[in-house]
């Protein structure tokens, strides 16, 4: 089942009315901000959202990592420090504070995963753009930290192993990695910005909303954007608060 | 009609044959000795990828590459400091970025009526062919401007066979022809693109323009705007616009108009951007460039689309704005 443009047009213009009619409900939640942009007659809108699970999601995994290693005299699980953190590591082993486990494991951890600790983006930001081929949304996702969420994103996007590890929610990551009803996220260049981001192939979205939609001859466009988040950006991490899925809904 | 389908694949042809002089220097910054090194020169066909082109121009710089452990998939292209897209054929790129003057023979017939002198008539079309100078890097790769390539050339077929997937989807109203090719018939196809086999392609081709039981509806077609020709005051700042912007539009093009008469290309143009071609026969503003040369807002979308499609079924248009 598809969307006109028009359609589509009204559906985000009221996200976007009621999400700011509620912004002091959403000042504690994922979502920091929504805006309805304009670029050469193109409407889209954009979510900003918080990226602060993916920071605890990373150290748990290091934890893990961490205390599934048998010996940790033994300098080579998976850590190409040398002795020189020998020491450091059996001390953390008696600590039963998280926080101390996550900062040792950051500093004894490979090159690699320290940096990528450092660099970590805090925010993501989902934009949704109408397909003037599939006459569906489609979704472009780009990850920035946070000082730079208000100025242009001029981070390149992460490799596709981080993508996942940041925004899929553990429920959804052996679907996304196959190419399932939904497709994976490949890298396309962004329609409006040209530059590459992050999307979920709208090629057979058509089919997954038309399955989901059977019962139904016609929908406010609002109650198909709302299905169409959850079937399509519930897979990539942007789940509708609550209470804004309440006041859009008109059925 | 038999002799109009022998214009048609005779301008395929020609659209397959024709090709740029391009010359490829390295970068100064990855460039060993002082001296610029040797260019790279070489006639590319229009409707192919450069990406195709890395692993020679590797080995052709190896010996002058500052980091010579680097892979020939990390290197990128330039023209005047604008990093080139992968995913556009070469006759694409040179169309937006070159400056070349578009051929256009309407004009030309039109000044050589008008008692034009020879001088003039030569400037409206035909740029002599300059060799295209390019750069090639192989450190700073514009992560936030470009994709970036792997080795084994996947970046390169997931972006064609998506394209492929979308130009199905625009003519029939669902891609299950492309999808429904089997391993065989996908593998040739790629293969005829990277070979740049005209016979090849066309066997798989035509199976995708004459599905059994389904209809031609829409004609594929992209249309690239460089940024300056189509701002407008409603328009808010989403990004810093990087040198080199293209604004691309698409919208679905019927094969017909209302009326049943054919659509052709200035009908569709006059529908999809009113302010940029307000007449659907005279390019006022703005001609449509295809390979080089503006084409004829008379032509007929359709036969436009069998002759002069790129590679992944599509009409890729550089706007060129007059005057």
């Amino acid at each position: 089942m598809s969307i006109t443009y028009e359609n589509f047009n009204e559906a985000i213009d009221t996200l976007h009315a009621r999400y700011h009619e509620q912004r002091d409900v959403h000042v504690h939640g994922d979502w920091l901000d929504v805006q309805v942009m304009d670029r050469y007659g193109v409407s889209l809108l954009r979510v900003t959202k918080r990226l602060h699970a993916a920071t605890a999601a990373a150290a748990t995994d290091e934890q893990q990592q961490w205390t599934s290693t048998a010996n940790p005299a033994d300098g080579d699980a998976g850590n190409d420090d040398g002795d020189d953190d020998d020491d450091g590591k059996e001390d953390v082993l008696q600590e039963v504070d998280t926080e101390v486990v996550v900062r040792a494991a950051a500093a004894t951890a490979t090159a690699t995963a320290t940096a990528t600790i450092q660099q970590q983006p805090s925010v993501v930001t989902y934009d949704l753009l109408h397909s003037p081929t599939y006459q569906v949304p489609v979704l472009y996702l780009t990850t920035q930290h946070q000082q730079q969420h208000t100025s242009p994103p001029g981070l390149p996007p992460p490799p596709p192993d981080e993508v996942y590890r940041l925004l899929v929610p553990a429920a959804h990551k052996p679907q996304m990695r196959a190419v399932g009803v939904m497709g994976a996220l490949t890298l396309a260049d962004h329609p409006a910005t040209g530059r590459p981001a992050y999307s979920v192939h709208p090629c057979r979205t058509q089919e997954a909303m038309r399955a989901v939609t059977a019962s139904r001859s016609s929908l406010w466009p609002e109650d198909y954007l709302l299905l169409w988040l959850g079937l399509v950006g519930a897979g990539v991490g942007l789940h509708v608060p609550v209470e804004l899925a309440r006041a859009l809904s008109r059925s | 009609m038999p002799a109009q389908n022998e214009r048609i694949a005779s301008l395929q042809s020609k659209t397959w044959s024709g090709s740029l002089p391009l010359e490829i220097r390295l970068a100064a910054s990855d460039c060993r000795t002082f001296d610029e090194s040797e260019p790279y020169l070489i006639q590319y066909p229009r409707l192919s990828y450069l990406a195709f082109l890395l692993p020679r121009l590797h080995a052709f710089f190896a010996s002058s590459l500052i980091n010579p452990e680097v892979s020939a998939h990390e290197a990128w292209l330039s023209f005047e400091d604008v990093p080139l897209k992968w995913h556009y054929p070469l006759g694409l790129l040179y169309d937006l970025f070159s400056g070349a003057e578009p051929v256009n023979l309407e004009r030309q017939r039109w000044e050589e009526q008008a008692g034009a002198s020879q001088a003039t008539v030569e400037t409206s079309g035909g740029v002599v062919p300059i060799p295209w100078r390019l750069t090639i890097h192989y450190t700073d790769f514009p992560g936030d401007q470009l994709i970036q390539l792997d080795a084994d050339g996947r970046a390169m077929l997931d972006s064609y066979i998506n394209g492929v997937k979308e130009a199905d989807f625009i003519r029939n109203g669902t891609a299950r022809t492309v999808m429904s090719l089997s391993k065989e018939d996908s593998d040739k196809l790629w293969r005829a693109v990277q070979t740049h086999d005209i016979s090849l392609f066309n066997t798989i081709n035509n199976k995708l323009l004459h599905p059994p039981g389904l209809e031609l509806r829409h004609i594929p077609i992209k249309i690239y705007l460089p940024t300056s020709a189509s701002q407008t005051a409603s328009d808010t700042i989403l990004e810093e616009a990087k040198a080199g912007h293209i604004r691309v539009v698409q919208s679905l093009v019927p094969l017909m108009l209302p009326s049943k008469q054919p659509q052709t290309l200035g009908t569709a143009l006059n529908s999809i951007l009113p302010t940029i071609f307000p007449s659907r026969r005279n390019p006022l503003l703005a001609q449509p460039v295809l390979h080089g040369a503006a084409v004829p807002m008379s032509a007929v979308l359709e036969e436009l689309s069998r002759a002069a499609a790129y590679t992944d079924g599509f009409l890729h248009l550089a706007v060129v704005m007059l005057g």
